[in-house]
């Protein structure tokens, strides 16, 4: 059963990340490494989706582990260790993305779907015999999915990773980009449509 | 109760799948969603692809090599600087 297997592995990275805490919090030789090898390979596959350079991604995960080494006082442990360290990497790129040179937004209409003057889509669309979800899980379709992803222009991209990737909430989305609430609404939901365009050829039937 | 053509479920769809529509859009959703096969294959795929970049995402994550050598002596260094 999930739930009780997912408990057991909670309880145990609880008590992984209580004794490494203690350590940290102690100065205790090694435990700062520790912290590092653990965690910051999962960080640098973050700050790679999100910032797409591999120098600014490395730069993202260093400045976040110094952001974590300083601030692990007031680290209370109601969050794992990674959840913490994860969104700490995440405002870190975003810092990063936001000091960019502002690229002018790209269209992405030609993905979005078209439709007939009778309100009706221009397409047929098919679902196969095998459903997508399941489709497009297969081990195989990985990497042509990690591909759409990066395929989408920036401003959507970037949108999509944060709000269905990262989990982060579209209030606080918003807050970060500097756009509003409604905006990160529309794009994710371009983004979504967008993405399903371009993963068309693998869903059953040809995209447009 | 509101009749919705295929483009006005296309743009529900978002807050159709999170919850968010109102009890009589969702009403008028679900019906045209029960007549229009497209529009039920539209959602499903709409839907599919969310899971598939979550998925991707989670297996990248969990297969994500271990920090290089020089960045981890880099942050550590760093640390030692402050």
């Amino acid at each position: 059963m999930a739930a009780p297997q997912q408990s057991t592995a909670d309880s145990e990275a609880r008590q992984a990340d209580a004794v490494l805490l203690d350590d940290l919090r102690v100065g205790r030789a090694g435990a700062y490494e520790k912290l590092v090898r653990s965690y910051g390979g999962r960080l640098l596959a973050v700050a790679r989706r999100l910032l797409t350079s591999e120098e600014d991604a490395r730069d993202a995960v260093q400045e976040a582990f110094l952001n974590a080494f300083k601030n692990i006082h007031r680290f209370e442990g109601q969050a794992l260790l990674s959840t913490w360290l994860h969104r700490i990497v995440v405002n870190v790129s975003l810092m990063k993305l936001r000091s960019r040179k502002r690229k002018p937004e790209e269209s992405l209409d030609h993905l979005l779907p078209a439709f007939r003057d009778d309100g009706h889509f221009a397409e047929r669309f098919d679902s196969g015999s095998e459903p997508a979800d399941e489709r497009l899980a297969r081990e195989e379709e990985q990497t042509a999915v990690r591909a759409a992803i990066d395929d989408l222009p920036e401003h959507y991209r970037t949108i999509l990773l944060l709000r269905d990737i990262e989990g982060i909430g579209t209030q606080e989305v918003a807050e970060q980009l500097g756009i509003t609430p409604n905006a990160v609404k529309l794009r994710l939901h371009r983004a979504r449509q967008a993405l399903r365009t371009l993963l068309a050829p693998r869903l059953g039937r040809p995209g447009r | 109760m509101t009749k919705l053509t295929c483009r006005a479920c296309a743009e529900f769809l978002a807050d159709y799948l999170s919850g968010e529509l109102e009890i009589e859009v969702r009403a008028s959703f679900e019906v045209h969603l029960d007549r229009c096969r497209n529009c039920r294959c539209y959602l499903e795929q709409y839907a599919a692809v969310i899971k598939a970049g979550q998925t991707a995402c989670a297996r990248e994550n969990e297969r994500a090599a271990p920090l290089p050598e020089e960045l981890v002596r880099a942050i550590l260094e760093a640390q030692k600087l402050r």
